[in-house]
Parts: C-alpha cells; sequence; structure tokens
C-alpha cells in the first residue's frame, strides 16, 4: 500500500482517516507530539508542539498547536469531528529531548521536560492514559503514525527505527 | 545567563545611531572572516549575507531536511542586546573542518571524539568573539556571548533550540546569515545571528 506522507510542522495540527495516510513528524528535538488515534474508526491525529504553555496576552489571536496547552484540546476536539470516539482513543506521546546539556546554560532552558510534564498533566486531568511513549534523553526523533494501522515509529540517528509500543515505552528526564 | 526577553534590551536596529544597521552587520561578518583566516591559516571569504524572516515553523525546511544529521555550534548573546549565535555544518563538513583545524591530512577524521567537538566550539567562540568586536567597536555598545554548546543531531531537533525562546512572542525568526567558505571549498559555514525581539 503506497505511504502518503503529510508532514507535521511546528505548531501544526493534522488529522486523517485517509488509510494510506502517515502522519510524521520529522527532527523533533525540545518539541512534542501528541498522537491519538481510534483503532475502530481508524482516524489518527498528531499535534507538533514547540512550547509548554502560552503566556497570557503574548499577542497571538488564535489558539496554536505551537503550544501544548492549547494543542492538545484542538487535537482531542478535531479528531473527534473526524469520526473517532474519545473513549476508543489510544494516545502516544513523543520527544521532549535536552538538547543543551554544556554548561552555561541554565536548567531553565529544558524546555523538553516542561513540554513533556505539561503533556502529561493535561492529558490526565482530561481523562486520557498514555498507551506508550518516548521521551527525554538527549536525542532528536522522527515520529510516524500510520493511519492504517496505527502503528507509529520513532527514529533516532543512533538508534535507528522502533516501533513504539507499551512494551518499549521509554521515558527518561 | 539569561534568555528572558528583556524590555530593557535595546533594538538591534538601534545599535550605534551613526551607522545604517546593515552596514554594520556587513563589518561584523567582515570581522568573522577574518577571525576564521587565522584560526585556518588559510583565506576565508564571505559568500553571501542575507537578513531574512522566516516562519518558525519552516526553518529546517528552508535549511535542508529536518532529519539530517547537522552539527551547530550554539551561543547567546547577552548585553546591550540579546540574542542568539549558532555556526551549522553537515557532519561531513564539521568532520572536514576539525582536520584542517587540527593540520591533519583530509579525510582523517571520521568522528566527532571530544577534541573534535572541542575544536569546533573553539570555531564558534571566535567567529561570534570577532562578530560582537567588531559591533562593540563600531557602536561602543556592551555585548557577551556565553560559552559554546556543540549539538550533533538532526537539523530539525537543533532548530528547536533556536526557535523556543523566540516562538513565545514571534511566529518570525529574524535571521542574519552569512555563509563561508575555504579555499578549497569543502567547507560552507552557515553562521546565523539571531536577534530577540524586544518585548512591548
Amino acid at each position: 500500500m503506497p505511504d502518503n506522507v503529510l508532514s507535521v510542522s511546528i505548531g501544526e495540527l493534522v488529522v486523517s482517516n485517509n488509510q494510506d495516510d502517515v502522519l510524521v513528524a520529522y527532527g523533533l528535538g525540545s518539541c512534542v507530539a501528541v498522537c491519538m488515534y481510534d483503532p475502530t474508526a481508524k482516524v489518527a491525529g498528531m499535534i507538533h508542539s514547540l512550547l509548554p504553555k502560552s503566556a497570557k496576552n503574548n499577542g497571538f489571536e488564535k489558539q496554536t498547536a505551537k503550544f501544548v496547552d492549547q494543542g492538545v484540546p484542538l487535537l482531542v476536539d478535531s479528531i473527534l469531528k473526524a469520526g473517532a470516539q474519545r473513549q476508543r482513543l489510544n494516545v502516544y506521546l513523543a520527544g521532549g529531548a535536552q538538547m543543551l546539556s554544556a554548561p552555561g546554560f541554565s536548567n531553565s532552558l529544558n524546555i523538553g521536560a516542561r513540554n513533556i510534564s505539561t503533556a502529561e498533566e493535561i492529558l490526565r486531568a482530561t481523562g486520557f492514559r498514555i498507551l506508550a511513549q518516548s521521551t527525554g534523553g538527549n536525542s532528536g526523533r522522527t515520529v510516524k503514525l500510520f493511519v492504517g494501522s496505527g502503528k507509529i515509529t520513532v527514529k533516532t540517528l543512533g538508534q535507528g527505527e522502533v516501533t513504539l509500543s507499551p512494551e518499549l515505552s521509554f521515558s527518561k528526564v | 545567563m539569561s534568555t528572558t526577553i528583556d524590555a530593557k534590551a535595546m533594538q538591534w536596529e538601534n545599535l550605534g545611531t551613526h551607522f545604517n544597521f546593515m552596514d554594520l552587520l556587513q563589518a561584523g561578518i567582515k570581522n568573522v572572516a577574518k577571525g576564521l583566516t587565522n584560526m585556518v591559516g588559510r583565506p576565508v571569504t564571505v559568500e553571501t549575507t542575507n537578513v531574512e524572516s522566516i516562519s518558525v515553523g519552516q526553518i529546517p525546511e528552508w535549511m535542508g531536511s529536518p532529519e539530517a544529521e547537522m552539527v551547530g555550534v550554539y551561543l547567546l548573546i547577552d548585553g546591550d542586546v540579546y540574542g542568539q549565535v549558532i555556526l551549522i555544518f553537515s557532519l561531513e563538513e564539521a568532520l572536514h573542518l576539525v582536520d584542517l583545524l587540527m593540520g591533519y591530512p583530509p579525510g582523517t577524521t571520521t568522528q566527532l571524539d571530544d577534541l573534535g567537538r572541542s575544536a569546533l566550539a573553539e570555531t564558534g567562540n571566535l567567529a561570534t568573539a570577532y562578530f560582537l568586536n567588531e559591533l562593540s567597536m563600531l557602536t561602543g555598545s556592551q555585548v557577551r556571548p556565553s560559552p559554546p554548546a556543540v549539538m550533533v543531531d538532526m537539523l530539525g531537533a537543533i532548530f528547536n533550540v533556536i526557535s523556543a525562546p523566540i516562538a513565545a512572542v514571534s511566529d518570525q525568526l529574524l535571521i542574519v546569515e552569512a555563509q563561508f567558505k575555504e579555499p578549497d571549498r569543502t567547507v560552507t559555514a552557515h553562521f546565523w545571528v539571531l536577534p530577540y525581539p524586544v518585548a512591548g
């Protein structure tokens, strides 16, 4: 079956029910991708967020998936509208690496860890359980979600591409 | 070192009222070429200088494949103005540069070890210092670089680092880009200065 790649860039939200589509967030560093999949309706959704929380009065008029706290509700809304059912959704989380570990860069720069904790908090608060995750560490990741099968893969430069499953969940902060 | 966008920070454009901002950048970049020439021991030239405004989401695609393995040497700028500097190479070019810097025959370095990383960090240090020194000398402003951090990873992941501090207040990144080449043209260094936007 031909794979039709839909790139999910920073700040984007993509939802698809086309079985040939693959949602891909390339080169996540401190960014996180929140992925949702309804295996019955075969609907998939992904956001690619750069920052944990939006500041008040930040000058942005619209809600955007650039921020985890705005992106997660937007993702839930969109995937439900596309035919998914809330109680069937499988939720996955990837990214949030610490890219800068040199001395002289303070911990406040650890946006990756804050992205992960914000996503975990919001998902938990809205009643979602994360089925599997590949988060933290010091390496960038490419995340793929195959709409037809619900398969999720995570690729790093060191370890190549692996399929994300509850048994292979990885979280290191 | 603070990365808070300081409302008191002077606008980069207002650095030195006697200078056109572009002229000032050009002078700084010319000085970087001088510094790199001294360091590499062969004439390094400025290929191009551009000032671009790129949307945060499009940054990796603008430079190349977001999955490409790249090397970034990253520094912060603090003082009268705030910003970030990053020197970017492909992994292959970074290995070539290490050979050049260490006086090895081309192709000797095949992996980036601590010594190689340190040589690249020093290149970032020197390029940034030559840039800021020229700015300081011409305008009398006080600007200091942080220590350099070397990142070897996917391009997209490296760009998360430079995008994050700016994206909280703006969807656009202002990038001053210069490309440097050495005579054999095996290494192209992309030298980026990213001024922080001034809040308020």
